[in-house]
C-alpha cells in the first residue's frame, strides 16, 4: 500500500464550554491516499467542519495526531503550521472568503504573497490560474462585481496559487445554484486528474453520485462509521 | 516582501481613508506643538544670546538698593566713594556710573512722567554700544554737553498727544531740553517712553551730587570676570558695611536666563507630548477597531498561510504609517507655525533678532519620535490580530 498523504490516528476534538464538554469530533482515525476525492457527509452539527479544519492544519485536535506527508502537524507551532498550510493546502469556504478590497488577481496573488514568491512569478501564476477557471476576462475585477460562480471560481484559484498536494474544500457549492455548482465540482475533477488530492464536506448527495471515483466518509455525531 | 506587506497595509488604510486622516490629525496637532515649541524656545534663546552679546561679557553691574531686588526709579544706592572703589581695582577699565527715576515731563503744556536715566556724557559711546538703544535720527551726545536729551521712539510718535520731534524743546522736572536724537523702536514701552540726558543736568533737577542708582564696571581684557566679580562683591561689601546692593555680570544673568528658558521649554515641551499621547491613543483606538473590523479578514489571510508575524507587519506598517505621515505633516505645520511666531514677534519689537533656525535634530527627531509613538501604540492591536485562532476568526461575521 502506498503511502497515505493524510493520515489521522484516533483524533478528538472537544470544546470545554465550562460546565459541560462538546465532543465535536470522536476517536477519528482515517488515510487519504494520494491523488483520492473524499467526501465527508453528514448532518448539521455532525462535525464535519471541525474535522476538515483539523486535516487543513488551521486547528488542533484536542486529542490523537493528524500526519500531513508524514509530518504529525499536530505538534508543531502555529508559525510552521501557517508555512504548511499556505504551502501543502488550499482551502475553497462556502462563502468564498475573499478578500473584498482586492481585485481577482490580487486575491489568487496573496497565498503567494506569504510564500515569498517575487512579483512577476506570481502575476504570471494568478493569471495563468485565472485563466484555467475561465475567468481572464475578470481580473481586475472586485469580488463584489462577480456573481457568485465567478467569485467561486477565483477561490478555487487561489486554492492552487501555491501548488498545493491538497485542496480542502467545506461545503463549496452550498451557496451556488445546481449548474453553478456542477462546474465547480467540474473543476474539482479536473483538478484531481491533474494529481491533486481532494477532501470534500457536503450534504449534496446528488454531486457525490456524479463523481466517478471517491470515498465517502458519513459522519454521525462526531464518529465516522 | 515587507514591499508587498506596505501595499496591503496602504490598501486598507485607503478603504478608511476618512478614519485614516483623523487619526493622522491627532497626530499632527501633537508633533506641530513639538515642532514649533521647541524651534519658538530656540529662536528665544539665541534672541536672548544676541542681545546679551551687544551688552557685552565684560560688564559687571552693581546697584544700589536692596539685596532682593533691583532699584526702583529714584533710589539711589551707591554712593560717589563707591565709583572711586570701583576704579581703584587693577581689573576695572572705567566705570560708567547712572542715575534714573520717573520724572514730569511736559510738552505742549501736556504732562506725563516717563522714565529719565542719566550717564555721564564721557562715557556716553561706551554705555550706548551696550545698550540696545541705537540713535536713529538725530545725533549722540558730544563730550560734556548739556540742555539737550534723547528721547524713545514712542515720544516721536503717539506718548504725548503732539509728536515731539528733532529740535523741539520740552521741559523735563521743569527745565527746558532740547531734543537731538532719536532712538530706534525698542519693541517694549517702558524703554521706548525713556528719555536720556548728561548727568551733570539730571543732578540740576533730581538726582542727588554725592549718590548714584547703579554703576557698570568694564573690566580689562583678559579678566577673568567672574572670578574678579566674586573678589569685588566680598571686598565690596566689606567696604559698604552692609548687603544692600547687588552685584550681576552679564554671563551670569545668561547663564540663569537660560537655565529659566531651558525650564520653559522643558514644560512646553512636556505639555506637547501630552497632545501626542492623546494621538497615540488615537492610533491605538483605531487599529483596535480596524482588528474587530478585520476579523474575518485575517482568518482568510491566515488560511492561505499568513504567519502571525505577517499579520503583525501588516498591522504594524498601518500604525507607523499614521506615525510617520502625522510627523512629517506635523513637522512641516509646526515650521509654518514658528516662522508665524518670528514674524508676529518682529513686527511687535523690531529691535529683536528672532533667529528660527530649522533644526534638522529637531524636525527629524519629531518625526522619528512620532514614527515609534505610531509603531508603540500598534503593537498590542497587531499582537491582538495576530493571535487570533483561524477557525474562529473565519467564522467571525
Ligand atoms: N468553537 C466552538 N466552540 C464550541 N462548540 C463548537 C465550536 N465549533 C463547533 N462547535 C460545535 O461542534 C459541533 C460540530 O460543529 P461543526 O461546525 O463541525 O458541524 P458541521 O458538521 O460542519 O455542521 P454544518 O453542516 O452545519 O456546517 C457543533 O455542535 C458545534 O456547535
Ligand atoms: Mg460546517
Amino acid at each position: 500500500m502506498t503511502n497515505p498523504i493524510i493520515s489521522l490516528k484516533k483524533v478528538w476534538k472537544i470544546y470545554d464550554m465550562g460546565d459541560s464538554k462538546i465532543y465535536a469530533n470522536r476517536n477519528i482515525s482515517l488515510d487519504i491516499n494520494k491523488n483520492e476525492i473524499v467526501f465527508i457527509v453528514g448532518k448539521s452539527g455532525s462535525g464535519k467542519s471541525t474535522l476538515l479544519n483539523m486535516i487543513g492544519s488551521l486547528d488542533y485536535p484536542s486529542r490523537g495526531k493528524i500526519f500531513l506527508d508524514g509530518i504529525n502537524i499536530s505538534s508543531l507551532t502555529e508559525s510552521d503550521l501557517a508555512q504548511i498550510r499556505g504551502s501543502k493546502i488550499g482551502f475553497v469556504f462556502q462563502s468564498f472568503n475573499l478578500i473584498n478590497s482586492m481585485t481577482a488577481l490580487e486575491n489568487v496573488m496573496l497565498p503567494m504573497t506569504f510564500q515569498e514568491i517575487p512579483v512577476e512569478e506570481k502575476i504570471k501564476r494568478a493569471k495563468k490560474l485565472l485563466n484555467k477557471v475561465d475567468l481572464n476576462h475578470r481580473l481586475n475585477n472586485l469580488p463584489t462585481e462577480l456573481s457568485g460562480g465567478e467569485r467561486q471560481r477565483v477561490a478555487v484559484a487561489r486554492s492552487l496559487a501555491n501548488n498545493p498536494e491538497v485542496i480542502i474544500a467545506d461545503e463549496p457549492t452550498g451557496n451556488l445554484d445546481t449548474k453553478t455548482g456542477k462546474m465547480i465540482m467540474n473543476l474539482f475533477n479536473e483538478i484531481n486528474k491533474e494529481g491533486k488530492t481532494i477532501i470534500i464536506v457536503t450534504h449534496d448527495l446528488d454531486l457525490v453520485k456524479r463523481t466517478s471515483e471517491h470515498k465517502i466518509y458519513k459522519i454521525v455525531d462526531g464518529e465516522i462509521n | 516582501m515587507l514591499r508587498e506587506y506596505i501595499l496591503i497595509a496602504l490598501n486598507n488604510l485607503k478603504r478608511r481613508k476618512l478614519r485614516s486622516w483623523l487619526t493622522v490629525i491627532g497626530i499632527v496637532i501633537g508633533i506641530s506643538a513639538i515642532v514649533s515649541l521647541t524651534l519658538i524656545a530656540q529662536g528665544t534663546e539665541n534672541a536672548v544670546n544676541a542681545a546679551f552679546e551687544e551688552f557685552g561679557t565684560d560688564v559687571i553691574l552693581v546697584q544700589g538698593g536692596t539685596a532682593f531686588g533691583p532699584p526702583t526709579p529714584g533710589e539711589y544706592g551707591l554712593k560717589n566713594r563707591d565709583i572711586n572703589f570701583f576704579e581703584s581695582f587693577g581689573e576695572t577699565d572705567i566705570v560708567i556710573p547712572y542715575v534714573y527715576d520717573t520724572q514730569e515731563v511736559e510738552y505742549k503744556s501736556e504732562k506725563k512722567y516717563p522714565i529719565v536715566y542719566a550717564i555721564d556724557t564721557e562715557f556716553w559711546a561706551e554705555f550706548l554700544g551696550r545698550s540696545n538703544f541705537e540713535v536713529e535720527r538725530g545725533r549722540n551726545f558730544q563730550d560734556g554737553e548739556t540742555g539737550s536729551v534723547i528721547i524713545g521712539w514712542k515720544l516721536n510718535h503717539d506718548y504725548f498727544e503732539k509728536k515731539i520731534d528733532l529740535k523741539s524743546r520740552i521741559k523735563v522736572g521743569g527745565k527746558t531740553f532740547k531734543v537731538i536724537g532719536i532712538y530706534e523702536r525698542i519693541g517694549n514701552d517702558a524703554d521706548d517712553t525713556s528719555i536720556a540726558m548728561s548727568i551733570d543736568d539730571a543732578r540740576k533737577i533730581f538726582a542727588p551730587a554725592n549718590k548714584v542708582t547703579g554703576a557698570q564696571i568694564i573690566v580689562k581684557e583678559g579678566v577673568d570676570i567672574e572670578k574678579f566679580a566674586e573678589e569685588l562683591e566680598e571686598d565690596y561689601e566689606d567696604y559698604r558695611g552692609d548687603k544692600n546692593f547687588i552685584l550681576s555680570t552679564s554671563t551670569a544673568i545668561l547663564e540663569q536666563i537660560n537655565n529659566i528658558l531651558g525650564i520653559i521649554q522643558y514644560v512646553i515641551v512636556g505639555i506637547a507630548g501630552i497632545a501626542l499621547i492623546v494621538g497615540a491613543v488615537g492610533i491605538a483606538n483605531t487599529m483596535y477597531m480596524s482588528v474587530l473590523e478585520r476579523t474575518k479578514e485575517i482568518g482568510i489571510m491566515k488560511s492561505i498561510g499568513a504567519t502571525n508575524k505577517a499579520i503583525m507587519t501588516i498591522f504594524l506598517i498601518e500604525s507607523a504609517f499614521f506615525g510617520v505621515v502625522g510627523g512629517i505633516i506635523g513637522s512641516i505645520i509646526g515650521i509654518l507655525m514658528a516662522l508665524g511666531a518670528k514674524y508676529a514677534i518682529e513686527a511687535f519689537s523690531p529691535g529683536l533678532p528672532f533667529l528660527i533656525l530649522i533644526d534638522p535634530y529637531v524636525v527629524g527627531g519629531a518625526i522619528l519620535f512620532s514614527a515609534i509613538a505610531g509603531i508603540l501604540s500598534g503593537i498590542l492591536p497587531a499582537r491582538a490580530a495576530s493571535k487570533l485562532n483561524p477557525v474562529d476568526a473565519l467564522r467571525y461575521e
